[in-house]
């Protein structure tokens, strides 16, 4: 295949610009700045595009028409496959169309088959490789050694890495490198270990802040604990100021209570002070005629005073004498006996005393009979008289009736008998005793005898008593007669008269017999009794009658002797007072004398005393008017308000300096303010000094805590200044972590890197190297017309040539000449382009490549091109004819195109 | 009454240690310092805007690498705002125990830590009518503290405000809490735990973090400044982040020229965004084997204040298919060998191989 035609429609500098060339060795020829390397690119850029990388965006922009719109171009291609085809690029829209033109009736055919780069598509090899290939830009101008090394580098590069300017040992070296900076932890060298080592300080340093932390917290603890104790010790502080501050308002407030009174006081006086005359302020009197006046006014007072007394006591024993003259006692005569006064009135007392006694006692008599029923006695004893008579005789008609009772009946007369006779002795025996008796008193004169003369009354009554039985057994003895007699009759008046017994117990209210028999009895002793009882009382009334006749008299002799006392009753308290005034009578006389001279004196006194008055008033009123007063009322009160108007004048300094003594340098407004609210009781006493001492100590207490907080705070600065942060140290010992792992993911990357290299270079080595001497040897044996047979790379990489003459010699390249050199470099380019392209015979474009040649390597050069130009298109490049003429010397066929 | 102005924010994690393996010794550094910077920045909006209440919903330090100077500059810094109260909850990072120096540091009076970490604290405001819940994280370990939050019973007259650093996912292990549970019975819960501001309910927020610290982090970053009285809640998000960190994904071609991912990556921001924020790029799609990416991205470097790639792109041979029998270059060769790389460290082997192949190549 060649590139028959290349059309720039707008590209750099050129517009409608149409290159034709030839199959076989085309010499583009322009001097500097003609466009030779604008065609180059245009023919790259036609066939690859200007590529996405910076470099392509570059050579896009430099060759970005200036002067068109447009930004394109078209290239042929002819005998590819035997056939004709035509790229046509537009740059600006980035579109590019491939036709096929058909050698027959010369139609354009776009192919449908999607081609992205036409350059792959003829050429079969991609940008790079056409650039490193058929591309050859300018050679060097290298003396033959240096040449001959660089051919031999390429060579092995191409052999190791198929391309001739990578060199699979320096890139190796270079992975080692990136190992080997990296290094190992083991070795302090490199940075590995140094990172390790940073690692282990940086641990340390941990360690030390961590310590240094917990450190700072105990010490924070011990602050805290301290803080806490100068908390306290300032409540208690502040609680002692409370204290001392209360004692100071308190004593201020002391002053101001002392000082209240005072200044309401003051207060007062002022108000007093302000209510006095201008009169009163001014003195217009002289003093010593007051002082005199005074006196004077006093004596006269104290004398008037006397005066009156003296008056007073003359009235008193006027009133006195009247009352002696007055006096009953004048009135007792000497005739007048009090004695006998005295006397009589104890008779009539004593008798008085004796009437009522008596009187008493006959009230008491009558009293007790009053007690006595003497109607019922007498009925009783008359029941009773008629009962007996009964019984009586019941029994002798029952002794009649039968012999028993007729014997007992007997039996009851005997003992009626005895029993009277009993009596009757016994009654002239009391006579006997009481005759005895009476008899012993008149002989012994024993009064008390007498009282046994007595039982003579006993004796009458056991006489009378003894008269009862004889005339019971008289009847008895009757009955008896007649019982005998009225048997018959007997029994029936026995019952008859049992019926009237019983009957005369029922009305009696008695039970039986015995009941009425007791109760006889004591009726009978109750008779008894009330007659010596009513026998006393006759007795005493006249003894009573007697007394009260006697006193009659005594009364009538008092009365007469206490009329001249003017005393009409008589009665103790009136004797009393009759004794009273015949005692004094006496004195009564006497005194009246005395009042008398009394009297007379008194009456001499006053009149003195009179006289007196009248000098000393005279001399008063002559005071007073000499000081224009009035009265002595007027010049006291004058003198008065002056005084008064001093005093309070005086008063109110003393008081004003008082209170300024109390209130000290305090100003009492200020003091009230300031104390309104305090209870003085609240405040408690206390020593001022010693509170003070005590705050000034706690003070000193806590400044000595504050101290230890300061050194604490210091201490805590001091640990924290002298150790890094935990974050800070954290991060480095990440990061170097990070480094570390960074480092060691470098190495396995570069180990990684370096396999896959080796294992590409070995393949490389195995399949294509074998091909590219074999490609090389043909194209240098063509290109020497068979001078050298060929190339050989051995498993060391010594290149070497064989002669086609000593097949058996290697020769190595360093021995070549420069010409063979370049026919070496030429098979290299040509082979390599063979093996890329699929022995395709594709153009090998040359830049400039010879433009340091001298003429002699210059022509062979010349010749080996026309001579590869029998096989492929070669378009040169150049900016000198020399080339030009060159080829024409040696009669070379060739495409000129001048630019 | 009048509005309450707060401030929420969470999540500084001022001291921490930055993990960015991409990022210099330096740029850790600096961009720790940004961290407080930032922080100083909340306070000066605290001071100049007089504002009432800071809250600090946990994580305010990484409490693990800030020392006791890092405290002082903290409290020197809340001290200046000695009329804003700062509530400060801790969180995971910076928990409240007697391990950490929280506890044993002597803090300004307008500061109130959360110390509670097994019981709700709270910490009433009567001045404002406020009352603030909270718990702070104890340890590290699993927090379950949930139902302690469910159980509170909220101070009905007056504003209450819950201040938290939780998570509002339901099913993590990690102090979950449902926000529909709580919504109701607080009028604000300031919320910290997740990096990224979060509008979960209307009263239910998270600030996120005021700067950013990871490529996971991207957006905006910044606070919350509301205004809160009771039953009425009006907030906004302030954007402060002095960086961000941005993601960007460049698809690339087989036929892109070395220049055109080169334009894509340098204009695939605006301009000051690159010279300001973090930018990764994400390169996919399949790169023309003859580019070498390593010189794109050291060329694209000078057009960014940083740039980090994730290199999810394949090589291709363009010219495979062609060559397939015929290779000639060994640079051709090498390609073809790693046309099915997979693992990483091949596609570095491939890359360096080439590297040094493509030098030796332009060399001689």
């Amino acid at each position: 295949m060649f590139i028959n035609k290349l059309y720039l429609r707008a590209f750099g500098k050129f517009l409608y610009k149409r290159i034709y060339l030839g199959k076989k060795l085309n010499i583009i020829y322009g001097e500097n700045e003609t466009g030779k390397s604008t065609i180059h690119n245009f023919i790259e850029a036609m066939l690859y595009g200007f590529g996405e990388d910076p470099k392509g965006n570059e050579l896009f922009l430099k060759y970005k028409p200036w002067n068109s719109d447009l930004y394109k171009g078209t290239i042929s291609i002819d005998n590819f496959k035997g056939k004709k085809y035509t790229v046509s690029r537009d740059f600006l829209l980035g579109t590019m169309q491939i036709f096929n033109k058909d050698s027959k009736d010369n139609n354009q055919i776009a192919i449908e088959e999607k081609i992205n780069s036409p350059g792959d598509y003829f050429l079969n090899i991609n940008k790079v490789s056409y650039r490193n290939t058929i591309s050859i830009k300018q050679l060097g101008n290298k003396t033959d050694k240096e040449l001959s090394k660089e051919l031999k580098n390429k060579i092995i590069n191409l052999s190791n890495s198929k391309d001739e300017s990578i060199s699979i040992s320096r890139i190796l070296s270079i992975l080692d490198n990136i190992k080997d900076e990296a290094g190992s932890e083991d070795n302090p060298k490199t940075l590995l270990g140094q990172y390790a080592l940073r690692l282990q300080e940086l641990e340390k340093s941990k360690e030390a802040t961590i310590n240094a932390n917990r450190q700072v917290m105990f010490l924070a603890m011990e602050k805290k604990k301290i803080n806490s104790k100068i908390q306290e010790i300032d409540t208690i502080i502040s609680n002692m100021l409370k204290e001392l501050e209360e004692y100071e308002l308190s004593v201020e407030k002391d002053k101001y209570l002392r000082a209240k009174p005072l200044k309401d006081e003051l207060e007062e006086l002022n108000k007093k002070f302000k209510s006095f005359d201008e009169k009163d302020i001014i003195k217009s009197y002289n003093f010593k005629d007051y002082e005199e006046a005074f006196k004077l006014h006093t004596s006269l007072n104290a004398m008037k005073n006397k005066r009156h007394d003296l008056s007073s006591s003359k009235d008193e024993v006027e009133k006195a004498l009247k009352f002696s003259l007055e006096d009953v006692s004048n009135n007792i005569d000497k005739n007048f006996d009090m004695e006998k006064v005295n006397s009589n009135f104890t008779s009539y007392e004593n008798n008085n005393k004796k009437i009522e006694n008596i009187t008493q006692k006959i009230e008491s008599g009558k009293k007790a009979l009053e007690k006595f029923d003497l109607d019922e006695i007498n009925k009783f004893v008359e029941r009773h008289k008629e009962l007996e008579e009964t019984n009586s005789k019941l029994k002798l008609l029952n002794v009649l009736l039968n012999d028993k009772s007729y014997e007992s009946m007997k039996a009851f007369v005997k003992s009626q008998k005895h029993k009277g006779t009993i009596l009757t002795v016994l009654g002239i025996l009391g006579f006997l005793i009481a005759g005895g008796f009476s008899y012993g008193a008149y002989y012994y004169n024993i009064m008390e005898y007498y009282y046994g003369g007595a039982i003579s009354i006993l004796g009458i009554i056991l006489l009378i008593l003894a008269n009862k039985p004889k005339v019971k057994s008289l009847n008895a003895r009757k009955e008896i007669e007649s019982f005998e007699c009225q048997h018959a009759d007997y029994i029936k008046n026995i019952d008859l008269l049992s019926i009237k017994v019983n009957e005369i117990i029922k009305e009696c209210n008695c039970e039986d017999y015995d009941d009425f028999n007791q109760k006889y009895e004591k009726n009978r002793n109750d008779h008894n009794t009330f007659l010596e009882k009513n026998k006393l009382l006759e007795y005493d009334k006249s003894t009573l009658n007697d007394l009260i006749n006697e006193n009659k008299e005594i009364e009538r002799n008092l009365l007469k002797d206490l009329k001249v006392l003017l005393i009409h009753e008589i009665t103790p308290e009136n004797i009393k007072k009759a004794n009273e005034i015949y005692e004094r009578k006496d004195k009564v006389k006497e005194d009246i004398i005395n009042y008398k001279n009394a009297l007379e004196e008194k009456n001499q006194s006053l009149n003195k005393m009179d006289k007196e008055i009248s000098y000393e008033d005279k001399r008063l009123n002559m005071i007073l008017s000499s000081n224009s007063m009035n009265s002595m009322e007027e010049f006291e009160l004058k003198v008065n308000n002056y005084n008064n108007y001093i005093e309070l004048k005086n008063k109110k300094e003393n008081l004003g300096n008082y209170i300024q003594t109390i209130l000290g340098k305090s100003d009492y407004e200020e003091l009230k303010q300031k104390t309104e609210k305090l209870n003085i009781y609240e405040a408690k006493e206390i020593d001022k000094k010693e509170q003070q001492l005590s705050i000034f100590k706690k003070n000193e207490e806590k400044n000595k805590l504050l101290i230890s907080i300061n050194n604490i705070d210091k201490e805590i600065n001091e640990i924290e200044n002298s150790v890094r942060n935990l974050a800070e140290i954290e991060e480095e010992i990440e990061f170097y972590e990070d480094k570390k792992n960074q480092f060691k993911e470098r190495i396995q990357v570069a180990n990684i890197a370096a396999e896959k290299i080796i294992e590409i270079s070995d393949s490389i080595k195995g399949d294509f190297m074998p091909l590219l001497r074999k490609s090389i040897s043909e194209n240098f044996a063509y290109i020497t017309n068979g001078r050298y047979s060929g190339v050989n790379i051995d498993d060391d990489m010594n290149i070497t040539v064989l002669r086609e003459d000593n097949k058996d010699r290697f020769i190595e390249i360093e021995s070549l000449s420069g010409g063979t050199l370049d026919q070496l470099y030429l098979s290299l380019r040509i082979g390599l382009s063979n093996i890329l392209s699929g022995s395709q015979n594709i153009p090998i474009i040359l830049d400039d490549s010879f433009v340091q040649y001298d003429s002699n390597r210059l022509k062979k050069s010349i010749e080996m091109l026309a001579k590869e130009s029998e096989r492929r298109q070669i378009i040169l490049f150049t900016c000198q004819d020399r080339e030009v003429e060159y080829a024409k010397q040696l009669n070379v066929k060739f495409n000129l195109i001048n630019l | 009454m009048s509005n309450i102005r707060f401030i929420h924010t969470s999540d500084i994690h001022l001291g921490t240690k930055l993990n960015n393996k991409n990022f210099s010794l330096k740029e850790r550094q600096k961009r720790r310092e940004e961290l407080w910077d930032t922080f100083d920045e909340v306070i000066n909006i605290a001071k100049n805007e007089q504002i009432s209440y800071l809250f600090i919903a946990g994580d305010m330090t990484q409490s693990d690498y800030l020392n006791f100077k890092g405290l002082k500059r903290i409290s020197q810094k809340f001290e200046t705002i000695i009329d804003t109260k700062v509530i400060i909850c801790c969180g995971k990072n910076d928990p409240y125990n007697i391990n950490v120096l929280y506890e044993y540091f002597d803090w300004p009076k307008n500061v109130y830590f959360i110390k509670e970490t097994e019981n709700v604290q709270k910490i009433y405001f009567k001045e404002d009518n406020l009352c603030i819940y909270s718990l702070s994280w104890g340890n590290l370990t699993k927090n379950d503290n949930s139902q302690l939050i469910y159980d509170i019973s909220v101070e009905e007259k007056m504003i209450n405000v819950l201040l938290l650093n939780c998570d509002t996912d339901s099913g993590t292990d990690n102090f979950s809490i449902d926000a529909d549970l709580i919504k109701n019975r607080f009028d604000y819960c300031a919320l910290g735990g997740k990096h990224q501001f979060t509008k979960v309910k209307d009263n239910v927020v998270y600030s996120g973090t005021p700067e950013p610290l990871s490529f996971d982090e991207t957006g905006e970053h910044g606070i919350i400044k509301g205004l809160l009285e009771k039953e009425r809640l009006v907030y906004d998000f302030y954007p402060i982040a002095k960086r961000k960190y941005i993601n960007r994904n460049i698809e690339v071609n087989l036929s892109y020229s070395f220049n055109k991912i080169l334009d894509m990556i340098k204009f695939s921001g605006d301009t000051i965004s690159n010279i300001k924020d973090y930018i990764k790029v994400n390169l996919t799609g399949i790169v023309n084997a003859d580019i070498s990416m390593d010189e794109i991205k050291n060329e694209a470097k000078q057009f960014f204040y940083y740039i980090e790639f994730e290199e999810n792109f394949t090589y291709k041979n363009i010219d495979e298919n062609n060559f397939e029998d015929s290779d000639f270059n060994i640079i051709e060769s090498y390609k073809l060998q790693f046309n099915n790389h997979n693992s990483n460290l091949e596609k570095k082997a491939f890359e360096l191989g080439l590297e040094v192949l493509r030098k030796e190549k332009v060399v001689n």
